[in-house]
């Protein structure tokens, strides 16, 4: 029976139903909205999907947090940990009026940091200044999870809300690169409560390798410095306080450091963990000019001020990494490098400078697990 | 039951031709889209940390798991060697690869 009907239907009848598929199917495709809402769909479901992913990774990383400090007998932890990720927002200075705006950005940013640490005193005053350092990094890695998890949502509910899929594409696009650098911030938590040393570490671990067990001088807000002898060289070797996690106030303790040898200095040497480009290797050394340090600015200036001011030639040793490896605990490949810069610091020391000279050393990056 | 088209118009075939092209099109479309979802990423999660012990005159040094509480510079003991102070130089952590689906 159907033999017959499709008999008689005949070639020219198939073609007819082909075009008419054909030119339906062309039709829907250029002429309607069809694709575009396909498209919708999926992207608004593949957001969705990872986002709950980011989610479990905030509660994973709140959690750890909020168990560590149950660990150290602090009570009422969740009320102070949801206080912190929604609170201690800087607002960047007025840019149009350049005048001052470093001074401006480093009052705000110490008023910031003053803040937090009175509140975090408040609620734990018996605990020691390294502890309490820990838990402020342990939070500020919660509470930046925390941010970039709001505003991805807030674009993916904006998105939703208009049936925008431009920016649900551009979302759906992003997320699995974000996601991976996400990751790791959230796995840093366990090697900061734990106290040790990560890949930002390399500067301190430096300076820890030029001085040794030296006596440790307080100079700034978490941060110390110790004179050694190297081949009568008077170094001056700064790093932040440790071994809690803390990155310090290096350019301020450099511009003091300087003022007290009333700006005779013959070199200043910072060394820093630097990002590295996609295939190079991880622990590679490389020395530049300038200061290599990778803050918002006021840091930075003061050493590039005051290298200025003692016309002191401004060497940087830096060891790459990736973004990840930077805040996960030190890999032995970074050990590597960490060795490889220390020698080359004391090569410019020995070889760049005259018996006699004053050098300061500054080991840039956070200290935690690092004397 | 074999059906059999008369292609005799060059029409018909472009048209058969152009339909059966865009149905393979998203077909493979559809499952590359279904392996992307499946991408695998593969993290590094440390597994082991080490704590590496020298002696000041450095004519000694040991190895040992990471206890809370280590930091490079902490005096740890003597030398069995010389008998002066040992202290933690480096501690490092081993990774191991663990795949996680995105």
């Amino acid at each position: 029976m159907n033999a017959t009907v499709l008999q008689q239907l005949g070639s020219d009848n198939w073609s007819m139903i082909l075009s008419i598929l054909f030119y339906i199917m062309f039709f829907l495709y250029l002429f309607t909205d069809l694709p575009q809402k396909a498209q919708f769909v999926r992207y608004e479901r593949g957001v969705a999907s990872r986002l709950s992913l980011i989610e479990g990774l905030i509660v994973e990383s709140i959690n750890k947090v909020k168990s560590y400090l149950s660990r150290l007998g602090i009570k009422d932890n969740s009320k102070f940990v949801d206080t912190t990720l929604e609170n201690y927002f800087v607002i960047e200075p007025v840019s149009i009026e350049p005048t001052d705006i470093i001074r401006r950005l480093d009052h705000v940013i110490t008023v910031n940091e003053q803040k937090f640490k009175n509140d975090l005193e408040k609620l734990a005053p018996e605990l020691s200044i390294h502890t309490r350092n820990n838990i402020a990094i342990s939070l500020s890695i919660a509470s930046a999870l925390y941010t970039v998890y709001k505003i991805l949502r807030h674009y993916y509910l904006l998105g939703r809300k208009y049936e925008n899929w431009v920016l649900l594409m551009q979302l759906y696009l992003m997320l699995p690169q974000l996601l991976r650098e996400l990751i790791p911030y959230a796995k840093a938590i366990d090697g900061i409560v734990k106290g040790i040393p990560i890949g930002d570490s390399v500067g301190p671990l430096v300076a820890y390798k030029l001085i040794g067990n030296a006596s440790r001088i307080d100079i700034e807000d978490d941060t110390v410095y110790s004179v050694v002898n190297i081949e009568n060289r008077n170094v001056y070797v700064i790093k932040a306080k440790g071994p809690g996690s803390t990155v310090g106030r290096p350019g301020k303790a450099v511009a003091k450091i300087a003022e007290m040898l009333s700006y005779k200095v013959a070199r200043i040497i910072t060394i820093d963990a630097a990002l590295k480009l996609e295939g190079e290797k991880t622990g590679l050394v490389a020395e530049g000019v300038g200061a290599a340090i990778g803050d918002p600015g006021p840091e930075k200036i003061e050493i590039e001020r005051i290298a200025v001011k003692c016309n002191a030639p401004l060497d940087a040793v830096i060891v790459k990494m990736s973004n990840d490896e930077a805040i996960k605990p030190i890999k032995r490949e970074i050990i590597d490098g960490v060795e490889k810069a220390y020698e080359i610091v004391l090569d410019i020391i020995k070889n760049r400078t005259k018996p006699g000279d004053n050098v300061i050393v500054v080991g840039i990056g956070n200290t935690v697990g690092v004397y | 039951m074999i059906i059999h088209l008369q292609t005799d118009t060059p029409l018909t075939l472009i048209l058969i031709i152009a339909v059966l092209g865009m149905i393979v099109y998203m077909i493979h479309a559809g499952f590359s889209y279904m392996k992307k979802r499946q991408h695998i990423y593969q993290e590094e999660i440390p597994h082991k940390f080490t704590t590496v012990i020298k002696c000041l005159n450095k004519d000694y040094s040991a190895e040992r798991e990471f206890r809370e509480g280590d930091f490079v510079g902490k005096i740890e003991g003597s030398c069995p060697k010389c008998g002066n102070n040992m202290v933690i130089d480096y501690i490092y952590a081993l990774y191991t690869q663990k795949k996680q689906q995105l």
